[in-house]
C-alpha cells in the first residue's frame, strides 16, 4: 500500500526541504521505491538539495497540466536507483497548480512508488494546502522556538480540517520532527526543550535532529544528509526517523549537552 | 408514501448590528459623514445599518429625507429605531424598537418588545416560538438567556491555533487543550480538560452566571459575561494551576480547584 507523506510546517526556514530529502533518501536506502515531490512552485530548491538542478527538464506543473508525461519529468537519483525526484517549476506562477492536476499526478505516482514524499511550501496558502490535500501521513517540522511551535500548531489544525482524509471523516496520522535542536541552549533556557514542545503540540515525536554543520555542508554539495555522511548525528537521527515512519520501534535519542559539568561551569564563568 | 413537508422553520434570533446615530444639526453631521466616507469609501459596503434617531426628535418627513440622503450615499439601512412605531409604511425601512427604552410609548396591548410592526398573527407565532425556546414572557426576555438549557458542545480534540469554537446556546466542553491563538466563545460555561493557552469567552451574551473551568491555566484572555481579563492580570499563584473563574461584582475571580 503506497503512502503519501507530506512534510510541512507553518514557518519557513525550519528545514522542510532538508528533511524531505533526508527522509526520502533514508526510505530509499531501506529498499523502498521513493518519489520526492517539490510543491514549492516559484521557489524550487528540493532539486538543489538533491543535487539534480541541472537535470530538470519538465516539472510538476507540466505533468499536472498534461504537457509532459510523468516518466519524462521524474529524475532518477544518481546514487540510489529507487529514489526519484519530481521537481517544482521556478518560472511559473504559484497559482498554476490546481487541485485536479495534483490529484492526477498523485494517483499516477501511487501506482509506481511505495512512498511519495511531498515537500510543502511554508505558510497556509494554497500551495501548502494542496501539498497536504491527498496525504495519508504528515511530518510536521518545527524548531524549538515559540514562533515555529505556534505556526506548527496552526498547520496541525489545517491537517485536521482541510485534507481529503479529514473531510471524509478519517484522521491524518501526524508526527513531529524537531529540527535544529541544540541541547546546550535548551538547557540554558534559550530554546524550548523537547517536553515543552511536545506538551504544546501533543502529537507523537518522530525524531529530534541536532543542530549541526553537517546539514549545511551536505545541502551545499547537493546531497541529502543521510547519503552524504551516514555516521553523523543528524544523519543517524533522520535514518531513525525514517525507520519509525515504517513502523519500527526505535528508542528515541534525545541529544544532550556533551560538554562535561566542569567545562560548563568554568566555561560560563570565563565568559 | 410520505407527503413533502409543508413546514418552514422560524427562529427568533438577535444579531449585533451597527447603529448610526446622527446628531443635530443634520447638515453638519452629513458633512462629517462625507469626510469620513471620502477617507474610507468602503466603510458601509456590505454592512447592514440601523439608524437611531431617538435623540433628534424628528418629524416623519425629515426622517424620510434622512433615509434618502443616506441611501444615496450607499448606506444600506436595515431598520429605523427611535421613531414612533405607528409610522411603519412601505416608504420607510422597517421600524425596530428596543423594548426597554421605548416601552412607555407602546400601546399596552402590544406587549412584545422586539418587533411591534408584526401583525397580531405574526406576533402570536413569535410568542409561541419564544415560549418553546424557554417560556416566560415572550419577547420581553433577552433572546439568549434561555439558551443555557441547550445541549453542550463537546470537542474531543485539541483546539489549535487559529481555530475558533463558537457555541452561542450553551456550554462548551473541550477534551484536550486550547492552543495559544485559538478562541472559544460560548453562551454558557466553558470546561477544558487540558491546558488553556488561548482565549476563552464564557457567557458571551451577557450571562453572568457562566463560569470557566480548566485543568491548567495559561490563558491569553478570560471573559465572563462580557467582562474580561488579560494574561497580564492573571496572578502568578493561579497560573499553571487547575482553576475555575467566575464573575463577582463585575470582576473576574479565579479560584483554585485543588
Amino acid at each position: 500500500m503506497p503512502k503519501i507523506l507530506v512534510v510541512t510546517s507553518g514557518k519557513g526556514g525550519v528545514g522542510k526541504t532538508t528533511s524531505t530529502a533526508a527522509l526520502g533518501a533514508a526510505l530509499a536506502q531501506s529498499n523502498q521505491k521513493v518519489a520526492v515531490v517539490d510543491f514549492d512552485v516559484g521557489l524550487r530548491n528540493l532539486d538543489l538539495v538533491m543535487g539534480a538542478e541541472r537535470r530538470v527538464v519538465y516539472d510538476l506543473i507540466n505533468v499536472a497540466q498534461g504537457d509532459a508525461k510523468l516518466h519524462q519529468a521524474l529524475i532518477r537519483d544518481k546514487r540510489l536507483d529507487n529514489l526519484y525526484l519530481l521537481p517544482a517549476s521556478q518560472t511559473r506562477d504559484k497559482d498554476a497548480l490546481t487541485e485536479e492536476g495534483v490529484r492526477r499526478v498523485i494517483d499516477e505516482l501511487r501506482e509506481r512508488f511505495d512512498w511519495i514524499v511531498c515537500d510543502s511550501p511554508a505558510g497556509i496558502e494554497r500551495g501548502a494546502t494542496l501539498a497536504m490535500r491527498f496525504a495519508d501521513v504528515a511530518v510536521v517540522v518545527a524548531n524549538p522556538e515559540v514562533s515555529s511551535v505556534r505556526d506548527s500548531d496552526r498547520i496541525i489544525g489545517l491537517l485536521d480540517a482541510k485534507t481529503e482524509i479529514a473531510e471524509k471523516g478519517g484522521r491524518m496520522e501526524k508526527h513531529l520532527l524537531l529540527t535544529r535542536y541544540d541541547a546546550g541552549r535548551a538547557a540554558r533556557g534559550e530554546m524550548l526543550n523537547v517536553d515543552d514542545v511536545l506538551e504544546i503540540l501533543s502529537i507523537p515525536l518522530l525524531g529530534i535532529i541536532p543542530e549541526s554543520e553537517d546539514v549545511l555542508r551536505a545541502s551545499n554539495v547537493g546531497s541529502p544528509v543521510t547519503l552524504h555522511s551516514g555516521t553523523s548525528a543528524p544523519s543517524r537521527a533522520y535514518a531513525d526517523a525514517a525507520r519509525r515512519l515504517c513502523g519500527a520501534e526505535v528508542p528515541m535519542d534525545i541529544p544532550s549537552d556533551k560538554k562535561g559539568l566542569l567545562v560548563r561551569l568554568f566555561g560560563r564563568r570565563a565568559a | 408514501m410520505t407527503q413533502p413537508s409543508t413546514h418552514i422553520r422560524f427562529r427568533g434570533r438577535s444579531f449585533p448590528v451597527l447603529a448610526l446615530e446622527p446628531d443635530a444639526p443634520i447638515a453638519g453631521w452629513f458633512e462629517r459623514l462625507d469626510a469620513c466616507l471620502e477617507h474610507s469609501p468602503a466603510f458601509f459596503s456590505r454592512k447592514a445599518i440601523v439608524i437611531d434617531v431617538a435623540r433628534l426628535g424628528l418629524d416623519r418627513d425629515t426622517v424620510g429625507e434622512l433615509v434618502e440622503q443616506l441611501s444615496s450615499r450607499g448606506v444600506r439601512i436595515m431598520g429605523l429605531t427611535g421613531v414612533d412605531p405607528a409610522w411603519a409604511c412601505d416608504d420607510l425601512p422597517p421600524i425596530l424598537t428596543n423594548g426597554r427604552s421605548i416601552a412607555a410609548d407602546e400601546p399596552p396591548a402590544d406587549g412584545g418588545a422586539d418587533a411591534p410592526s408584526l401583525s397580531p398573527s405574526e406576533r402570536a407565532a413569535f410568542d409561541e416560538i419564544a415560549e418553546a425556546l424557554g417560556g416566560g414572557e415572550a419577547g420581553a426576555e433577552p433572546p439568549h438567556e434561555p439558551g443555557r438549557s441547550a445541549a453542550p458542545l463537546i470537542v474531543e480534540t485539541a483546539v489549535r491555533s487559529g481555530q475558533s469554537i463558537f457555541h452561542p446556546d450553551g456550554d462548551v466542553i473541550v477534551i484536550g487543550s486550547v492552543s495559544s491563538g485559538a478562541d472559544i466563545v460560548a453562551g454558557g460555561s466553558v470546561h477544558v480538560y487540558g491546558t488553556v493557552r488561548g482565549r476563552i469567552m464564557a457567557g458571551a451574551y451577557g450571562d453572568s452566571r457562566a463560569r470557566i473551568f480548566c485543568r491548567r491555566l495559561e490563558a491569553e484572555l478570560l471573559a465572563v459575561g462580557g467582562f474580561y481579563m488579560t494574561a497580564d492580570e492573571i496572578r502568578d499563584d493561579v497560573r499553571g494551576r487547575a482553576v475555575h473563574a467566575r464573575l463577582e461584582d463585575e470582576t473576574i475571580k479565579i479560584i483554585k480547584l485543588d
